[in-house]
């Protein structure tokens, strides 16, 4: 009884990305093609080239502030939170741990480990205000974090302009100092060398990559297998039932938002830890927090989604950036085209995935109709003899 | 859905396979000329502003020189700046230029891990390398001259600066201008007003910000406003047409970058007194001249007065009656007699 | 049901052979309603009973599976609620749906079709206020209005629309009684100008006073139509419930003396500051079967928040098993032994997208069999989850199939199975065999027996009678937030029980 409705649920699984990309090529195709270019050879020198050493290692580096972002932006959706805020949440996180990773003097792991902490405990103070405004004053969180957003800008802005600047540096930036040695990640090049990548010279992938993973696991084991996990599912599913059974609904908001905002703290921490090292307040990656929603909703709230989203978010990154080299003019896409694509596969998997949805809810009821009927009546005891 | 996404990854992976071209370096260099990477800032040829006219000198290199050219900019959250820069050099463009200060760490990575070709940066000194070359400019002698113009023509002995991003290249401007001004008649008062701070780079595209900015600057008794806010600028000056309007007669706004009284409406050219020309497009050109010359040019290249990498603009007459004075300070600046500050 | 011969012309409404299912559920059946012109034609049943159904399919909200409607004498087919308009049908919602920061004429006017004259607006406003004597004034911001002038305002929105039909869904629910008046004045206005109105309630004494003719729907289908001056509150309350009322069955009392749940004057009040609940006071012993008799809406829902934890109580104080609960949170209520079948159960009791065995942790994520420490338990929920399915036959292929899949009686019988799990000291019921099918009730019935007969304390809310007064050992009737009579299911009458519950008998209130 229960493998046929495994296997068709497998058959789903499949189905939902495989039309989605479907649908995203097409789309994306046809937009091409009306701008004048040759869409299957685009697509062709995309997939040529993202293959290639250079360009996959760049593209998982890129992945890895993405899948951060898209962890952060998870955990809320998960309960049915929008945490817009996770932009606002990474830049003061990743600032105000630049400047204390900078002033900081410490052994080379416990320094690295104090940035971390400081950037997770900042990114969880600033997502505790919007979960303190909504469990205490019913303050809708996406308008609080989308205000929050600037709000911190300009906090963060007057911080560094005023206080945590760097004042000895020679150049036109605004920045902080650098994070000295000690408080820096070992990239993972040598690692990913050992298991089969070539990472070329010039390129490299930051260490934060098996953080990554490592709190990919974690957050996994987390969401499914721990209380707080279902509580967490369960209120975001049905926040009534969830209180009726005794998850305290203004609890999970705020733990949400907390764990929510401590993985913002990670987006910006590839930059410093292993780019950069410090915060240049005109050049720091912005909008990574909104590029995590659209991983988050690609990789359907769950980590290894969210890792393969990140991934194709960076992969479409870094191959269209490459298209802009091309001899050929019919292969020399504009970079904004990397926006239209992506913008197009995430319409197409939100589309996709709906549709799909809709179509397994109607099978596996008629499935489970039907395999209710030629179940025998189980009652166990005849009904209403005891009457 | 995760597997059918492994599935699709790897089938792309399978059609790549064995494939070790790199088509990112597709484009052959033209043969023994010059093939120029130009990797603009966000907004890339066609802003109007800072990037066009470091376009103009590639033009102009083109024309003279016989170069030829990949251009490139940034996408608009500005995280692709090194992969733009290593695909210049990937494309065996030598050399690479970056414009904008934006890409000074990512330059500096990539120059070092590149030493065979040579780059050059617009607006950045803090790149000491080998095979860099710094394309810098004297904004505060430029804005030294228009100070003093100002100073000059401001019967109210009140003027005003309008900043666009109050950054340490802005504030350049700001220290020539005071400079000048003070030059001239240390008791006029001189207004600052920055309209967005870093990040928010909005304020070199808020031409109603600037105009607000300006207005108040004048309400308060201002007579000449100087701005160093690229787009902001057109509501300065449309700030200053309204002044005029309203009876303020000797009323005028300062352009900055280019000469804009060339590129000003009709009503906006009747008070522009004179810009202050930052020519980016010299200073790209003076590199490429030189590394076509077979110079292997680094370290700063200074365009100042003396190069006639900044100056004022003469265009409309307005400064004619006081051009002699202008003039005098210019020469005292280039003969060294004068040391503009560069920080306010 | 035949047309009265004697009624002018065709009816204003007809309604013959509806028909409609929702998934699981039969909401009508070959459903009947005949609406005479000009007058004022009540539909009463339990809540469940099919009259919301029913009025959104006249009004065009929803479509029937089949049958036909008739608006004077003439079949139409709505689609939406914009034919209903058109065919002079409008409807008053029990929620009124009205912008606060307009005013009264603004809201009137807002969403028709076509150019808007303030002045043509506001002169038919006030000839449609005056000629039905609804006093409303056009430039009135609706935010400063109280809720009976708002219900004026919809019905003015709906006259306005030019409807000749009215159908007001439970319009006094939110009313004052003085309101309520006021509403019965204005609907004999309607009347008297020759309007139809159709009025939507379960409350048998406004029913009585305010229709000319009353039609009762039970369990989806119509019983009967009766003239309103030819029946009492008891008769019709007997109409509703269905058929003779079933004899208690006389059984051996498993009451212990240990008292379980303790209710001291319990008070709860709505953020408006009004009370919902005033000094209720109970005791339930361990066996005992507590029925909570009432019109739905007099408190008994929020008895039940309160006694789980889920709302704050202005007075009072609970205990479970001799201990105070009053400040405990719903978790530690939920640990000490409290379980709960809630009302709605795809609304406060699954999770419908997740698995079974997910849906057996939900209300028992802290205790085992469904978690270890920190960590929910899989194979200890699933397993569980398989012996309900088992002792309840809940008719599943297995426990991994999500909840929606599952028919509502099925639904049902998981979440009695839940509840019933774990041994629980006190189970809050309420409404435990609404919408499910013969079978499933009866063996929801049975398994709460045994339950009381091994020592389980329930509260137990109902509107159905037959249940009441079959599983009760004691029988509280609830009327406006106060519990107004005890009474002993062996010798009540359902009569008597109507009175108590339309408040035309009082009792000293015993607690």
């Amino acid at each position: 009884m229960i493998s046929p409705l495994l296997l068709r649920r497998l058959g789903m699984g499949v189905l939902a990305p495989v039309l989605a990309l479907v649908m995203a090529f097409v789309i994306v195709a046809i937009v091409l093609q009306l701008s004048g270019f040759d869409a299957f050879g685009v697509f062709g020198r995309m997939a040529q080239v993202g293959f290639l050493d250079k360009y996959l290692i760049r593209s998982l580096d890129k992945a890895v502030p993405y899948f951060f972002a898209g962890c952060a932006i998870a955990v809320g959706f998960r309960m049915a939170l929008f945490n817009i805020g996770v932009e606002g949440q990474y830049r003061i996180a990743a600032l105000i741990a630049a400047w204390v990773g900078a002033k900081l003097s410490l052994p080379p792991v416990l320094h690295v480990l104090a940035i971390v902490v400081v950037a997770m405990a900042v990114g969880s103070a600033a997502a505790a205000i919007p979960a303190v405004l909504k469990v205490t004053r019913n303050v809708n969180e996406v308008v609080s974090t989308i205000m929050l957003n600037f709000i911190l800008g300009g906090v963060g802005t007057w911080l560094l302009v005023s206080y945590l600047r760097n004042t000895s540096g020679t150049g036109n930036n605004t920045e902080t100092a650098l994070i000295p040695p000690s408080g820096r990640m070992p990239a993972a090049d040598s690692v990913l060398n050992a298991i089969g990548f070539q990472v070329p010279p010039g390129e490299s992938v930051t260490g934060l990559i098996f953080v990554a993973i490592a709190l990919g696991i974690v957050l996994w084991v987390l969401i499914n297998k721990t209380r707080f996990g279902f509580g967490l599912r369960a209120s975001g599913l049905n926040p009534i039932a969830a209180q009726a059974s005794g998850i305290s609904s203004k609890g999970m908001i705020i733990k949400a938002m907390l764990l929510s905002g401590a993985l913002a703290g990670f987006v910006g921490l590839p930059e410093l830890l292993s780019n950069n090292y410090k915060f240049v307040s005109d050049t720091f990656p912005q909008q990574l927090g909104f590029t995590g929603i659209a991983v988050a909703l690609l990789g359907r709230n769950t980590p290894l989604g969210i890792a393969l989203g990140a991934f194709l978010f960076g992969f479409l990154e870094t191959t269209t950036g490459a298209l802009q080299f091309s001899a050929n003019p019919a292969l020399k896409i504009p970079t904004e085209m990397a926006l239209v694509m992506q913008g197009a596969i995430l319409l197409s998997v939100v589309i996709a995935y709906e549709l799909v949805r809709r179509f397994e809810l109607l099978l596996e009821g008629r499935a489970v109709a039907k395999a209710a009927e030629k179940l025998p009546d189980p009652d166990p005891e005849p009904a209403g003899a005891a009457a | 859905m995760r597997l059918a996404a492994f599935v699709a990854v790897g089938a792309m992976a399978l059609a790549a396979c064995g494939n070790t071209e790199d088509p990112g370096s597709a484009t052959s260099s033209s043969k023994g000329g010059l093939a120029v990477g130009l990797a603009y800032d966000i907004g890339g040829r066609g802003d109007k502003s800072f990037n066009d006219s470091a376009a103009n000198g590639l033009d102009k290199a083109k024309k003279e020189l016989g170069a030829t050219a990949e251009e490139v900019s940034p996408n608009q959250a500005g995280t692709d700046r090194a992969d733009k820069l290593k695909g210049l050099v990937d494309s065996k463009k030598n050399p690479v230029i970056a414009v904008g200060f934006k890409y000074a760490d990512d330059l500096k990575k990539v120059a070092a891990a590149n030493l065979g070709t040579n780059f050059a940066i617009v607006d950045d000194g803090s790149i000491q390398a080998p095979n860099v070359a710094n394309i810098l400019f004297a904004e505060e002698q430029g804005s030294y001259l228009v100070g003093v113009a100002a100073a000059l023509k401001s019967k109210a002995k009140h003027v005003g600066f309008v900043g666009g991003v109050q950054s340490p290249l802005i504030q350049k401007f700001q220290a020539g201008f005071q400079a000048g001004v003070k030059s001239v008649d240390p008791a006029i008062k001189v207004d600052v007003q920055y309209l967005t701070a870093p990040p928010d780079f909005g304020g070199f595209a808020a031409p109603a910000k600037g105009k607000v900015a300006a207005k108040g600057m004048i309400d308060s008794g201002a007579d000449v406003v100087y701005h160093a806010a690229g787009g902001s600028g057109s509501g300065v000056f449309d700030a200053v047409v309204e002044a005029r309007a309203a009876g303020k007669a000797g009323t005028w706004a300062i352009g900055v970058d280019q000469d804009q009284y060339l590129t000003a409406n009709d009503s906006q050219k009747k008070v522009i007194l004179t810009s202050m020309i930052k020519r980016v497009d010299v200073g790209v050109f003076d590199f490429l001249k030189k590394f076509k010359d077979g110079e292997k040019p680094s370290g700063p290249q200074v365009n100042d007065l003396k190069s006639g990498g900044v100056d004022y603009a003469t265009s409309g007459g307005y400064v004619d009656d006081i051009k002699d004075k202008i003039e005098a300070a210019k020469k005292d600046i280039i003969d060294g007699k004068v040391t503009v500050p560069a920080k306010p | 049901m035949t047309a009265d011969p004697t009624a002018p012309g065709p009816p204003a409404v007809e309604l013959r052979g509806i028909t409609k299912t929702f998934p699981g559920v039969v909401a009508n059946h070959d459903v009947d309603l005949e609406v005479r012109a000009g007058e004022v034609h009540a539909v009463c049943g339990e809540n469940g009973a099919g009259k919301s159904t029913l009025m959104k399919i006249l009004y065009g909200m929803q479509r029937p599976d089949s049958g036909t409607i008739a608006v004077r004498g003439e079949q139409v087919k709505f689609r939406s609620p914009a034919d209903a308009i058109k065919s002079g049908i409008g409807m008053v919602h029990q929620h009124f749906m009205l912008a606060d920061n307009l005013t009264v004429l603004e809201n009137v006017v807002l969403g028709l079709p076509g150019r808007f004259d303030p002045a043509a607006a506001r002169t038919r406003i006030g000839e449609l206020s005056a000629r039905y004597g609804l006093g409303v004034d056009p430039d009135r911001l609706v935010e400063q209005l109280g809720v009976g002038e708002r219900q004026r305002i919809e019905i003015l929105k709906v006259l306005y629309r030019g409807a000749r039909v009215i159908i007001l869904d439970e319009p006094t629910a939110v009313l004052v009684p003085q309101e309520v008046d006021e509403l019965f004045g204005n609907l004999a206005g309607l009347r008297a100008e020759g309007l139809t109105v159709l009025f939507i309630s379960h409350k048998l004494d406004e029913v009585i006073r305010v229709a000319d003719r009353i039609t009762v729907l039970r369990q989806g289908t119509t019983v009967t139509t009766v003239e309103a001056g030819s029946v009492t509150t008891a008769q019709l309350a007997h109409l509703m419930v269905g058929g003779d009322l079933p004899t208690p069955e006389t059984r051996e009392s498993t009451v212990r003396d240990e008292v379980t749940l303790g209710v001291r004057d319990l008070s709860v009040r709505s953020d408006a500051g009004r009370d919902l609940l005033s000094g209720v006071g109970l005791s339930i012993r361990a066996g005992e079967v507590v029925g909570i008799a009432g019109v739905e809406g007099n408190g008994q829902a929020e008895l039940v928040e309160a006694l789980l934890g889920t709302r704050p109580i202005a007075t009072g104080a609970v205990t479970l098993a001799g201990e105070d609960i009053t400040a405990w949170p719903t978790s530690r209520r939920r640990e000490a032994g409290i379980g709960y079948i809630p009302e709605d159960r795809q609304r406060q009791g699954l999770l419908l997208t997740q698995p079974l065995w997910e849906n057996r942790i939900l209300g028992h994520q802290t205790r085992p069999p469904s978690s270890r420490g920190v960590f929910i338990s899989r194979r200890g929920a699933r397993k569980d989850t398989e012996r309900i399915v088992a002792e309840f036959g809940v008719k599943t292929p297995g426990v991994d199939v999500p909840a929606f899949a599952l028919s509502g009686g099925n639904q049902q019988k998981l979440v009695v199975g839940r509840e019933l799990s774990g041994s629980p000291k006190l189970l809050v019921a309420a409404h435990p065999t609404r919408g499910v099918d013969v079978g499933a009730q009866a063996l929801i019935w049975d398994k709460l027996r045994d339950a009381r007969a091994a020592g389980l304390a329930v509260l137990l809310v109902s509107a159905d009678l037959e249940e009441l007064l079959g599983l009760s050992d004691t029988l509280k009737v609830m009327l406006r937030g106060r519990i107004v009579a005890t009474l002993d299911p062996a010798t009540v009458t359902p009569a008597e029980l109507g009175e108590y519950m339309t408040g035309v008998a009082t009792q000293e209130a015993t607690p």
